[in-house]
Formats: C-alpha cells, sequence, structure tokens
C-alpha cells in the first residue's frame, strides 16, 4: 500500500519537497497534532476555553469521574443500543436493495437515485422533515390511523424517541452502503454464475455460495465504516431531542457537546472525548486490517 | 441468470412501494412548504401560499446562510485541489526523509475522530481571533488526509515518463505539475471535488462549535437552530427551509449523479 514509488527523485530536489509538503505540515501540526496533544493534557485538567485563567491540572479525576458518572454512563449504553439497531439493520437493508435495484430489469436506474439521494443530503435537513412527520400530528401518525393504530408522541415518549431517531437514520444511510454493495455485485465475475449455472445451481445456492463469498469483504468494510460513523451520531440528536426525554437519546458525542458547550466543563469533556477516540481507533484498526487483506487477497472492487 | 416477467414484475413492485417511502419525505416537504392550513380546513389541504419562503428567503436570513456555506465551500475545494496535488506528487514521486513514517501520519489522521480535536481547536480559534469567522471554517480543512491519500495512490499508478520527458526538456517541478501530472489526473480530482464538496457542504460539529452569530452561519447549523427556536413547530416555515437547504444539492445531484456515485465508490475508504 505504501511506498512503492517508481522513480527515486533527485536529492537536491529537497527544497522542493519542503516547499509541496508544507501546506500539509502546517495543517497536520497546528490543526491536528497540537490539538490532538492538547485535548490529552487537558483531559488531566480543569479548564474552560473561556476562562482560560482557571486552569487547574486534576490529575486522573476525570477518568475516575466518568466510571461514577450516571449520564455518561447512560449516553454510552445509548450510544452502544444505536450502533447494534442501526448497523446491522442498514447494511442488511442494503444488500437487498442493491441486489433488487442490480436484478430489476426496468428502472434500475431512478430506484438507484431514489435510494442514494437521501446520503448525500445534511442530516440537519433529514431530521428537520422527519421532525414534523414525527410531530403527534404528524405524517406517520396519520399513516397509522389509516390502519387504526392510535398515534405516538414519538419524540417526546422516553421509549420511542430512540426508535424514531434510528429509523430516520437508517432511512438516510442505507442508499449510500447500498452504492457500495453495488459496486462489489458489479464486480463479481459473470463467468462463475455461468459456470454455476452449467453445475445446475439453483439461485439460492449462487448467492449463498459466489455472491457472499465473493462480495464478503465489501461486507466487512460497510459493517466498520457503518459502526465508526454510528458511534459519533450527534446532528440528528442535537436536531430532533437534544438528547431528551430524560436523556434517553443522549448519546456520546452529544454528551460531550454539553458537557463542553454548556457546562463548560472542558477539561471533562476532553477525558469522554478520549474515551471515543479509544473506541473509533480500535474500530479504525480493524478496518485497516480488513483492508489489507483485501489487499493480499488482490480482490479489487473495480 | 434468468428473467421470468412474473418475478419481475413482483420485484418491481417491491421496489416501487420502498422508493415510494423513500420519496415521501421529499414530497411532504415540498407540499407542506407552499401549504398555508387554516382551520376549519378539514386536514391535508390547505391554500398555496409563498409566505413561508418569504420568512426563510428574508427574515430568517438564508440567503446569508447560503452565501456562508458557498464561501466556505469555494475556498475549501480550491485549498484541497492544490495542495492534494502537491503533496501527492510529493509522497508520490520524490523519496525524502521520513517519507514512509510521514505518510502514516497522514493515514493515522483519518482514524481519530474530529470530536477528539474540537476543544482544543476552539482554544485556537479563540486566541488567534479566528473564533466566529468564517475562516475559523476554512483554515483547518485545506489539507484532507483523505484527499492526499487519494491523489498520491493515484500518481504513484501514472507512468513516470512523461515527468522524466519534460524534465528532460528543461521544465520547472512546478510546470510539469501543471502540464502533466493534473491533466492526467483528472478522474482523481473529480472524486476529490465531489467527496470534499459533499462533506464540507453538509458539515455540522465545527461550524456549529466555531461559530457564535447568525451572520457567520453555515446552512446546516442555521437549519438546526431554526427547528428550535420560534419557528419550532411552524412545519410551513420549517420545510420552507429545509427545502431551500437541500434543492440545490438535489439540483447538483442530479445533474452529476453519475460522477457522484463513481465519487463516492472509488472513495469508499471514507465516510
Amino acid at each position: 500500500m505504501i511506498g512503492k514509488s517508481r522513480r527515486i527523485g533527485p536529492i537536491e530536489k529537497s527544497q522542493q519537497v519542503l516547499l509541496f509538503l508544507s501546506p500539509w505540515l502546517l495543517t497536520f501540526a497546528v490543526f491536528w497534532l497540537y490539538p490532538l496533544l492538547f485535548s490529552l493534557i487537558l483531559s488531566f485538567c480543569d479548564y474552560d476555553v473561556f476562562h482560560p485563567a482557571m486552569f487547574s491540572f486534576a490529575g486522573f479525576k476525570n477518568y475516575w469521574r466518568l466510571l461514577g458518572d450516571g449520564d455518561f454512563m447512560q449516553s454510552f449504553a445509548n450510544t452502544l443500543i444505536f450502533v447494534v439497531g442501526t448497523t446491522p439493520v442498514t447494511t442488511l437493508l442494503a444488500l437487498a436493495l442493491a441486489l433488487m435495484v442490480n436484478n430489476v430489469s426496468r428502472g434500475s436506474g431512478i430506484f438507484r437515485s431514489i435510494f442514494f439521494l437521501p446520503s448525500i443530503i445534511s442530516i440537519v435537513v433529514t431530521a428537520t422533515i422527519f421532525k414534523s412527520m414525527y410531530s403527534p400530528i404528524g405524517a406517520l401518525n396519520r399513516f397509522l390511523a389509516i390502519f387504526g393504530l392510535p398515534g405516538q408522541a414519538w419524540l417526546i415518549e422516553k421509549n420511542l424517541a430512540m426508535p424514531a431517531i434510528m429509523l430516520m437514520n437508517i432511512w438516510a444511510y442505507t442508499g449510500y452502503y447500498m452504492i457500495l454493495y453495488l459496486a462489489a455485485l458489479k464486480a463479481v465475475p459473470r463467468q462463475l454464475y455461468e459456470a454455476a449455472e452449467v453445475d445446475g445451481a439453483d439461485e439460492w445456492q449462487q448467492f449463498r455460495y459466489i455472491t457472499l463469498p465473493q462480495i464478503h469483504y465489501m461486507t466487512i468494510f460497510i459493517l466498520v465504516v457503518n459502526t465508526i460513523r454510528s458511534w459519533q451520531v450527534f446532528p440528528e440528536v442535537f436536531t430532533l431531542t437534544r438528547g431528551g426525554p430524560v436523556g434517553s437519546t443522549n448519546t456520546m458525542v452529544h454528551h460531550l457537546y454539553e458537557t463542553a458547550f454548556r457546562y463548560h466543563e472542558m477539561g471533562y469533556a476532553s477525558a469522554i472525548s478520549y474515551v471515543l477516540l479509544a473506541i473509533i481507533m480500535a474500530f479504525s484498526l480493524l478496518q485497516m486490517y480488513v483492508l489489507q487483506g483485501r489487499g493480499r487477497d488482490g480482490g479489487s472492487r473495480r | 441468470m434468468k428473467h421470468n416477467s412474473f418475478r419481475q414484475r413482483g420485484l418491481f413492485a417491491v421496489l416501487a412501494a420502498l422508493a415510494l417511502s423513500y420519496l415521501y419525505p421529499w414530497l411532504y416537504m415540498l407540499l407542506r412548504s407552499f401549504m398555508r392550513h387554516e382551520p376549519g380546513l378539514s386536514d391535508g389541504n390547505g391554500l398555496f401560499t409563498l409566505d413561508f419562503y418569504r420568512l426563510v428567503l428574508g427574515n430568517a436570513g438564508f440567503p446569508t446562510y447560503l452565501y456562508n456555506s458557498f464561501f466556505v465551500l469555494t475556498i475549501v475545494l480550491a485549498a484541497n485541489v492544490v495542495f492534494s496535488v502537491t503533496v501527492g506528487y510529493a509522497f508520490a514521486r520524490y523519496r525524502f526523509p521520513f517519507r514512509k513514517p510521514l505518510f502514516w501520519m497522514v493515514l493515522i489522521t483519518l482514524m481519530v475522530p474530529k470530536q477528539t480535536l474540537m476543544i482544543p481547536l476552539l482554544d485556537l480559534m479563540v486566541r488567534l481571533g479566528l473564533h466566529d469567522t468564517l475562516w475559523a471554517l476554512i483554515l483547518p480543512f485545506c489539507v484532507d488526509g483523505f484527499n492526499l491519500f487519494l491523489m498520491k495512490q493515484y500518481i504513484e499508478g501514472l507512468p513516470p515518463d512523461l515527468e522524466d520527458a519534460a524534465r528532460a526538456d528543461g521544465a520547472s517541478e512546478i510546470a510539469i505539475l501543471r502540464h502533466v501530472v493534473v491533466p492526467l489526473s483528472r478522474p482523481a480530482i473529480a472524486v476529490l471535488i465531489i467527496n470534499t464538496a459533499i462533506i464540507n457542504w453538509n458539515s455540522f460539529l465545527f461550524p456549529l462549535i466555531l461559530t457564535d452569530t447568525a451572520s457567520v452561519r453555515t446552512l446546516p447549523v442555521a437549519l438546526a437552530m431554526f427547528a428550535q427556536g420560534p419557528y419550532a413547530t411552524d412545519w410551513g416555515a420549517l420545510m420552507a427551509g429545509a427545502s431551500v437547504s437541500s434543492l440545490p444539492i438535489i439540483a447538483i445531484f442530479w445533474l452529476f449523479q453519475k460522477e457522484i456515485i463513481e465519487g463516492i465508490t472509488s472513495g469508499a475508504l471514507k465516510d
């Protein structure tokens, strides 16, 4: 993956190299490395950006506090529920849509566009529309009324708010992963199916023994990428519920946001952000491992 | 594979039903934004009105937010194109000390969640006096690690012969970039532009944190604030806000969807 430069550049070009690299080096140092380290230091301190004079060292206090903080634990549990509740559904639905769009003989292009569109629109727009549809007199309750089902206060009821956000999230992002699955399906060699047909394999057998193994890496890739994205769920919570009712939709990033920018406990918030970093890094390393595995097998998507 | 027409029709019906559930929210948004509901009219019926758009495009200040979003996007895009090509070229073609560890650093920047950087970044912007300006939304995002990765990989795959020939003719490195590397890298640059544009246009967390005043808000933040302000349950106004925020993107989507889908697919490494 790295270091296959074909031509070794002349060494006297060193100031050229520095000139070319400098924008990145500067951005990297100022807007990435420094914030990352400063955040780590802050997690061992008490600090407020807007009152920098009240800075004090706190040792491991912030990290100990996490363990006994019911709100943080709730936000962790909520995020876990969100990830476990959405990621498999989104992935399965994306695969189903991709298979259907791939096999339908008429209108596959337009179906693909319709399913894909929500994923490139700002999630805030989506949340705004759903906020209206979820309202007590909104479209969802009117739809349920057709079947004689009682309406619900979707975003106000403690047990319904999180599922409502999850449903919206699934609606919004499935099309993106469908596009990835479509690319993977296109890359499966046609000869495999032809050979299987000669051998008398039925369609289920073809799916089970050819399609699934052939798109295996894409499935793992989608699961990991989707998990990483879902751990960071925030704008939809901010737009729809602000973490309520009674903390039932308070996710980790939302809790981090509130701790830092509403309660101005930026040291403690930094400790939360490092817990998030640990979780995301673990999944990112898994992602790299998966991608390198794909590289070894030479199974390219294109 | 065999396609008998009965199964095809069933498949089409299932897809059409699903497509309807995907189209419904957009139709709802449009209808609601053009309709005033008067007491006494039966549910679902309303009178046609442009009042909500007048509100959104007038007092609610959406043209300003649109301009802010566009301003930030333009500069971030231009910077990313220029810097990704130059830095990617340096990583792909030059041999220099710490080349490998530095490139590992590029990859590691992709793994760290941006939320971990947000408090120090706010702190930095306050100290630099850039807090609550559009520059706070531009400077940190001018050189994106994923774009560097993309360009480096692409340029490495190009045959170096043309560059060598140009070099033998005495062309400067900048001239080689402009006249040889950039024209050959068009497909990768297109992917870069599409991915960066979608991510930047929809960016929410940093614009939320790094700005305070309404006059420097970008569209997503402005819409989220609008959805919580005095119009929080004025559905017509909210839907007009949502439609003003999304219609430009929907239009661009219909024009460039082939390119966008290609971009998403080859840029799948990044979310």
